[in-house]
């Protein structure tokens, strides 16, 4: 995603990217990137190239232009492009920081990065329209990816005890009034043991009950 | 009743004619209408007469709700649908004949065996079916859930019992976001982060930069509503591009919501034409609201139509029911910031940057209550820094934050009161016309300007980002007092400016950007013949400091070019700088003062610079005085407006 840069470092690559047509700045050559996906055993190729099934890591060498594509039966595939962050108005091109957008627009699916150079994509069933999100995933799937997409402000809520994204979460697993308040304990607990995202999720699900 | 205003076909349309997909983006689509914007500079709202009068007697086929379940409008005499594609219409002529659709459509429900499932006509246009059955225009039983299990299911997971919209605010760096963006969120009882929005944006492929500029402008796109949960629409636009957004509780009936969640599902994956400046993600979201209940959407505006106007427009029409404030992340950090003493500062900017065991054991002594507010707002900082997912060595410290954060085990007390600086509710009207009269060089003249959108720097900063300034086609009309001669003193097709005030967790890049026709300040020349064509744009910095009201600081750093017969050997290119002080001296009042000096080596290398002190007083929420008093190399310059925000 976006990284943030001082001033001064900005208008250097504002004036690069005014004098030359097309720039790109980037650190390092190469990356580790991992993907995972809803539902799992998604085929990943990179550039044209089989990589693996979901959950599948890779290194990848840094610069524009790659597309990764992840794919699964009965599902639409979802083709991710490199974040280009554009300034849309001058002429130029600059590719900071990770490489594809935290999501992508929501049509045929969606794509998380919940830590740097981990994606998380959310596949959509083949049939089912631009109207129609999430058909027939399972009530365990959501919370897990809704878990993993709101990690941080989770994290925020638990360590406050409250808040809008912890009372959604408590809400989805189906926990009410008195038992709230030992839920979040519960999740507090979870949070600080499983420091993986993924995994984190995975036992949160786990607490659900219809 | 809704009144359906007249608007002119493009000539793409036309040409478009019943395809399935993608209109071409023609050459001649898209010199047309700039030049004729250009020239012509339709105010946001023109409207012309009405289609019918909505209290004569009608047939089913005229009726208010059967146009909006179309999307029709009317131009050059005919109607035509927005829907560019052939499934949605039952008839052949349906896009362009909504009596052929209305009679196509009773005869399909008539025919309709109960057992073709979701196939059926009726499980596919439960709008349609409700709509004809209870205006008697059809006589048919009520549409069995069972016999649309689809339909079923996907009422069922949205469940919405009210409806509110949701505007997020501009982003500069992205050419389709300098208006903002609405959406539509279905809200359930559940949660409004579990509750889905419906957004109608543009499907770019995989088009960027200028050719994404230049489709958009066209139609070279189709649009689409689409249907995600809010909390995947958050992280897009509060999270991503720190954009705030107000959301607004719509004041509609449960059948009326009801009939908006079935039209919706008359149009999954139904293509409609998408214009960046007019029938966009705004004019569509109205277009769908009415369909539920055309006698809330009144007139529809002339489809050019921004985010903002719908606010405004269905405040107009008293459908919002109450408002809710949802700052962004980085609006959010600099006011906990403002919260905090120097010396907490210091420590959080440590926790995130310094070293991590001496910056711990040291906040360590505090009081508990103070550790864990440090640890949160170092949590905040940290991802505005690093971004969301931090990068690099920030990821790791984030963890550390975190963890520190959990074995305090004590509650936060988060304070939520991030002041609402005023919505798009509270904004001044997109159009602006101007008349005055001024002094130049020696030459007195009049001057009429008309500006379709949006604002400057000295406009009334209310409802709008007081550091941001997009103004297009605007243009200025001189009339020279000697000799009567009218003149295009202004012709700006674009201009830009993000001025970010840098502070010490905030330190963004301001910058420029404009284009257009402008008027060179020659004494040898007449001002009627040093029209030229201009570009300039540059970066820079900007402060701000407060005392008696708040000053704005800026310095920018501009490259600067022309073309036009007023110069020697038709052009020049250069660049200098920019740079001034904007005043807000009280809720009405704005002084500015600013100079500027350029410098030309190539082409013709005569100078430019000028110095100017302009003031803005808000006569009221839609009338303004702005006189400004300058110094050009030509002489001294004077020049009074009114300005009139329609």
């Amino acid at each position: 995603m976006k990284t943030r840069l001082p001033a001064a470092k900005m208008l250097g690559l504002v004036s690069l990217a005014l004098l030359s047509g097309c720039a790109t700045i980037m650190s390092g050559t190469t990356q580790r990137v991992s993907f995972n996906s809803n539902p799992e055993g998604a085929l990943v190729t990179v550039n044209g190239r089989a990589i693996g099934k979901t959950p599948v890591s890779v290194q990848l060498d840094k610069r524009a232009g790659q597309s990764v594509s992840i794919e699964k039966d009965g599902y639409q595939p979802l083709t991710l492009t490199p974040y280009t962050r554009i300034n849309g108005w001058f002429w130029g091109n600059i590719v900071i920081g990770g490489f594809f957008g935290s999501t992508t627009d929501g049509v045929t699916g969606a794509v998380y990065e919940y830590s740097q150079g981990q994606y998380f994509a959310t596949l959509q069933p083949i049939g089912s329209s631009r109207v129609e999100p999430d058909q027939g995933r399972s009530q365990a799937d959501n919370i897990k990816v809704f878990v993993i997409a709101n990690y941080r402000d989770l994290r925020k809520d638990l360590a406050a005890g409250k808040g809008e994204h912890l009372d959604s979460l408590l809400t989805m697993l189906n926990i009410h009034d008195a038992n709230r308040s030992e839920a979040t304990s519960l999740l507090k607990d979870l949070s600080e043991t499983y420091s993986d995202i993924p995994a984190f999720a995975e036992r949160v699900a786990n607490l659900y009950s219809k | 009743m809704s009144r359906i205003e007249p608007e002119p076909l493009q000539g793409s349309a036309k040409d478009a004619g019943r395809r399935e997909g993608r209109r071409p983006a023609s050459f001649i689509s898209a010199i047309l209408p700039l030049s004729l914007l250009f020239f012509i500079s339709a105010p946001a709202f023109a409207s012309g007469g009405a289609a019918y009068d909505p209290g004569a007697p009608h047939k089913g086929w005229e009726d208010p709700e059967w146009l909006a379940l179309g999307h029709y409008r009317r131009g050059w005499g005919a109607w035509q649908s927005d829907v560019v594609g052939e499934r949605f219409f039952i008839s052949p002529e349906g896009r362009t004949d909504p009596k052929a659709e209305f009679q196509a459509t009773l005869t399909a429900f008539s025919k309709d065996p109960a057992e073709k499932g979701d196939a059926a006509y009726r499980c596919r246009y439960p709008a349609r079916y409700n709509w004809l059955r209870e205006s008697g225009y059809l006589e048919a039983p009520p549409i069995d859930e069972e016999a649309c299990p689809r339909l079923a299911a996907w009422r069922r997971s949205l469940r919405p019992t009210s409806l509110t919209v949701v505007f997020a605010s501009a982003y500069m760096e992205q050419p389709s976001s300098v208006f903002g963006h609405t959406f539509i969120r279905l809200n359930s009882s559940d949660s409004d982060l579990l509750s889905y929005v419906v957004n109608f944006a543009a499907d770019p492929g995989s088009s960027r930069g200028l050719s994404y500029l230049g489709k958009g402008l066209t139609g070279g796109f189709n649009g689409y509503f689409s249907v995600s949960p809010y909390y995947a629409q958050l992280k897009k636009y509060n999270d991503l591009n720190a954009r705030d957004i107000w959301e607004y509780d719509l004041d509609l009936s449960e059948p009326q919501v009801s009939r908006f969640v079935d039209h919706l599902w008359e149009l999954s994956d139904v293509p409609f034409s998408y214009y960046f400046l007019k029938e966009n993600c705004s004019f569509q979201l109205l277009s769908l609201l009415a369909a539920a209940d055309p006698s809330r959407v009144k007139s529809l505006p002339d489809n050019w139509t921004i985010p903002a106007d719908t606010i405004r427009l269905l405040k107009m029409k008293g459908s919002i029911r109450s408002t809710r404030y949802r700052p962004s992340p980085r609006t959010k950090l600099l006011a906990e910031k403002g919260r905090l003493s120097k010396e907490d500062i210091l420590l959080v900017e440590r926790l995130v940057d310094g070293d991590w065991d001496e910056t711990l054991s040291a906040v360590g002594t505090l009081p508990p209550a103070r550790q864990a507010r440090l640890l949160d707002v170092a949590e905040d900082y940290l991802l505005y820094e690093g971004g969301t997912p931090p990068r690099g060595s920030l990821a790791e410290r984030e963890k550390a934050i975190l963890s520190a954060r959990s074995a305090l085990k004590i509650d936060s007390e988060r304070i939520d009161d991030t002041p609402d600086p005023g919505g798009p509710i509270a904004g001044h009207a997109t159009a602006r016309v101007s008349l005055g009269a001024g002094r130049e060089g020696g030459r007195s003249y009049g001057e009429l300007s008309l500006r379709p959108a949006l604002h400057d720097l000295m406009d009334p900063p209310s409802g709008y980002d007081k550091n941001q300034q997009v103004e297009l086609l605007k243009a200025s009309v001189r009339v020279d007092h000697a000799s009567l001669k009218p003149y295009l003193y202004e012709g700006t097709l674009l201009r830009l400016a993000s001025l970010q005030p840098l502070q010490s967790w905030d330190r963004r890049l301001s910058w420029e950007l404009q284009t257009g026709v402008a008027t060179a300040a020659r004494s040898e020349i007449e001002p009627w013949r040093s029209q030229y064509w201009n570009l300039r744009l540059g970066p820079g910095i900007a402060f701000e400091s407060e005392t008696i009201g708040r000053q704005r600081w800026f310095l920018l750093a501009d490259v600067d070019g022309g073309a036009g017969g007023v110069f020697r050997k038709g052009y020049r290119l250069g660049g200098g700088g920019h740079g001034g002080v904007i005043w807000e001296a009280t809720r009405r009042w704005r002084i500015s003062l600013s100079g500027q000096f350029f410098g030309y080596a190539a082409g013709d290398s005569h100078p430019d610079w000028s110095l100017d002190v302009e003031q803005d007083f808000s006569l009221t929420d839609s009338l303004g005085l702005r006189l400004q008093i300058g110094r050009l190399e030509t002489g001294s310059q004077i020049s009074l407006l009114l300005h009139a925000y329609l």
